[in-house]
């Protein structure tokens, strides 16, 4: 289950990623505005970096409390 | 090739050991990073005359060696009770007096041998002068209060790296631009980096007289 | 249900800025400028490519050329060719009132968009300097009233364009960072005062989200750089070095932590060291900046500060609720951890 969380976050933050070079090739030459587009993904990449990291705490701690009782 | 085997050995075993003690490695990495980008800031800031400069960076590196010892050796049982008579103030402001004078002691030895064996650029001797006591008081200050801290781990020199780098960066920094305008013939408006550079001193001053008594406890 | 307004608050501020930001336009201004000679008594034509403009043909378009204080040089004709495309000729006397050679700033106006302009755009260059005689022979010329436009639109700023929408998305990640960092300094002294684990862990935790909010102003600060000034990192920028120089003293936080055996006088020096980081680190980053002479970043060496020609009303209007935002954003991811790092020490009370 967990593997499949991470291969589908992974295929979510590249299709972003890619999307943000398709971005840059038409809007590069006018406005910049693939600039605000990459910070925001930055920001957000940072967001699910710290859920990713709460979640996997979480998860040791549930194994604690299930093998304890 | 049998011989050689332990050797081998006691390497993996050195390396599990390392591993397991995963805050040392960080903290040697966090050591070398800290370091090499403090030196960089303040060489980098640096446009006319790296002599600034790198002066503050030996000046730094002396001082640190110097008051790393600060708390480390408790001494004999005499010692011991003359601290059991004292308040943590009195503790912490001695040894800031004294960090003080061996500080700028240093510092004056250092500036002395930049001009003898390097070249003496300092057109404003006496507000260099002012600017290497100013610059005592703040490094005195800031690296007693961090020896205070990194005494508590076993890593005490890594951690007085670690800690006091990045915190002394401030002052350093003041420091160059206050000494840049020593540098210079025509004497420009200094009194204002003088006063930010007194009132970082103050204030730090006064957060260490509150925090260190939470630190002398035990 | 209660407790959780501030969330909804943060939720809906940030879409607010995003939405907001995102979708208010720039104002139109001037991109790039070709320009057929540059020597004076004799007319010359420049290809004006414009940013945000709907100009259609047969509008009418004034155009001058500021000389000095005092004296403007109109265009004599002007050609749509495009939306944001369009020839100006200028009928340009052998005597100009300025020096030899000058970058003269070009303004245009027109019903539709308002006035906007390009400073040092067109350069001129003249044999001789008589500016008496240039003044007197000045030929006569009609003036344009400037007639604003309303509407809600962003400054256009040459080199950012667009990405001056950062300034929503980049800047309250150092401010959230400040404020959550106070939060943890708060906290740390509450723990001083009176010894509850629970004020430890939640001053470690703002700490974790402060650095965090840290690495993210550190990255997004390098995506826009990257874009703008043309590299991801420079040591020649002061804020630059300040807030990577912050985030060491906020790394050797948690490796302090992890140094120290004893959970009592971990919790105790932790906090010391909090406290002490935050004092130090607010002269870092708000008064050495000031001090060094030239920076990148709008506000320092002596710039009048972040206000004033960088921020104007309608930057305002999105930026301060963005801080609001973020900041409320960030309290609320720390308290996950908080209470994941609470649950977990009765978790292992319990057990043991």
């Amino acid at each position: 289950m967990k593997k499949y969380t991470f291969i589908l976050i992974l295929i979510l933050i590249n299709s972003v990623l890619s999307a943000q070079e398709e971005a840059k090739i038409s809007l590069h030459s006018s406005g910049k505005i693939y600039l605000v587009v990459g910070v925001l993904i930055t920001i957000f990449i940072g967001i699910v970096a710290f859920l990713i990291y709460l979640e996997r705490k979480l998860n040791s701690l549930e194994e604690q409390i299930n093998n304890d009782e | 090739m049998s011989s050689l085997s332990p050797i081998w050995e006691l390497i993996k075993l050195e390396l599990k050991l390392e591993w397991r003690m995963k805050y040392a490695l960080a903290g040697a990495i966090l050591y070398v990073f800290t370091t090499i980008f403090v030196l960089y800031t303040t060489l980098q800031n640096e446009q006319t005359i790296p002599w600034n400069a790198l002066f503050w960076m030996v000046a730094l590196f002396i001082t640190v060696n110097a008051v790393t010892k600060s708390f480390a050796s408790s001494g004999s049982s005499d010692n011991l009770y003359l601290y059991q008579l004292s308040s943590a103030h009195q503790v912490i402001i001695a040894k800031i007096i004294y960090n003080l004078f061996l500080v700028f002691a240093l510092l004056l030895l250092s500036y002395a041998a930049f001009s003898l064996f390097i070249v003496n650029p300092i057109q404003h001797n006496n507000l260099f002068l002012l600017t290497i006591f100013l610059g005592s008081i703040g490094f005195s200050l800031v690296l007693t209060f961090v020896s205070a801290i990194s005494n508590k781990t076993k890593n005490n020199a890594v951690f007085m790296a670690i800690l006091g780098f990045p915190l002394i960066i401030p002052i350093i920094l003041s420091l160059v631009k206050l000494t840049e305008k020593a540098l210079e013939s025509s004497s420009k408006e200094y009194l204002n980096d003088i006063a930010i550079l007194a009132a970082i001193d103050f204030i730090l001053f006064g957060v260490i007289l509150i925090l260190f008594p939470f630190l002398w406890k035990d | 249900m209660k407790k959780h307004w501030w969330k909804a608050l943060a939720v809906l501020i940030v879409i607010y800025a995003i939405i907001a930001g995102l979708l208010i336009p720039l104002k139109p201004g001037i991109l790039q400028i070709k320009q057929s000679g540059i020597n004076s008594g004799q007319v010359i034509t420049t290809e004006v490519n414009t940013y945000n403009t709907s100009y259609k043909v047969g509008d009418k378009v004034d155009a001058y050329l500021k000389i000095n204080d005092k004296v403007k040089l109109y265009s004599t004709s002007s050609q749509i060719l495009d939306k944001a495309k369009l020839k100006l000729s200028f009928d340009v006397p052998a005597l100009l009132p300025q020096v030899k050679s000058f970058d003269y700033t070009l303004v245009m106006v027109d019903a539709k968009h308002g006035p906007f302009l390009r400073p040092s755009a067109v350069t001129l260059k003249q044999e001789r300097v008589d500016i008496e005689k240039a003044l007197s022979s000045w030929p006569k010329q009609n003036e344009v009233a400037l007639k604003f436009v309303d509407g809600t639109k962003f400054p256009f700023r040459a080199v950012l364009y667009e990405s001056i929408r950062n300034t929503f998305y980049h800047v309250p990640m150092w401010f959230a960072m400040v404020f959550i960092l106070l939060a943890a300094m708060i906290y740390s002294i509450k723990y001083l005062r009176k010894p509850k684990s629970s004020y430890d862990i939640a001053a470690r935790s703002l700490t974790a989200i402060g650095v965090l909010l840290g690495v993210l102003g550190c990255l997004t600060g390098s995506v826009w750089a990257k874009g703008t000034w043309g590299t991801w990192w420079t040591f020649q920028e002061i804020k630059l070095n300040v807030s990577a120089i912050a985030l060491l003293i906020y790394f050797a936080y948690f490796i302090l932590r992890s140094a120290i055996q004893d959970d009592e006088q971990k919790a105790r020096v932790a906090s010391v060291y909090n406290i002490f980081a935050f004092v130090a680190m607010v002269p870092l980053l708000f008064v050495v900046p000031r001090m060094v002479a030239s920076s990148l970043h709008p506000g320092n060496g002596g710039n009048p500060g972040f206000g004033g020609e960088d921020l104007d009303n309608t930057l305002r209007m999105v930026f301060y609720p963005a801080i609001i935002g973020w900041t409320l954003f960030s309290f609320w991811l720390a308290q996950l951890l908080y209470r994941y790092e609470l649950l977990r020490e009765k978790v292992e009370e319990e057990f043991d």
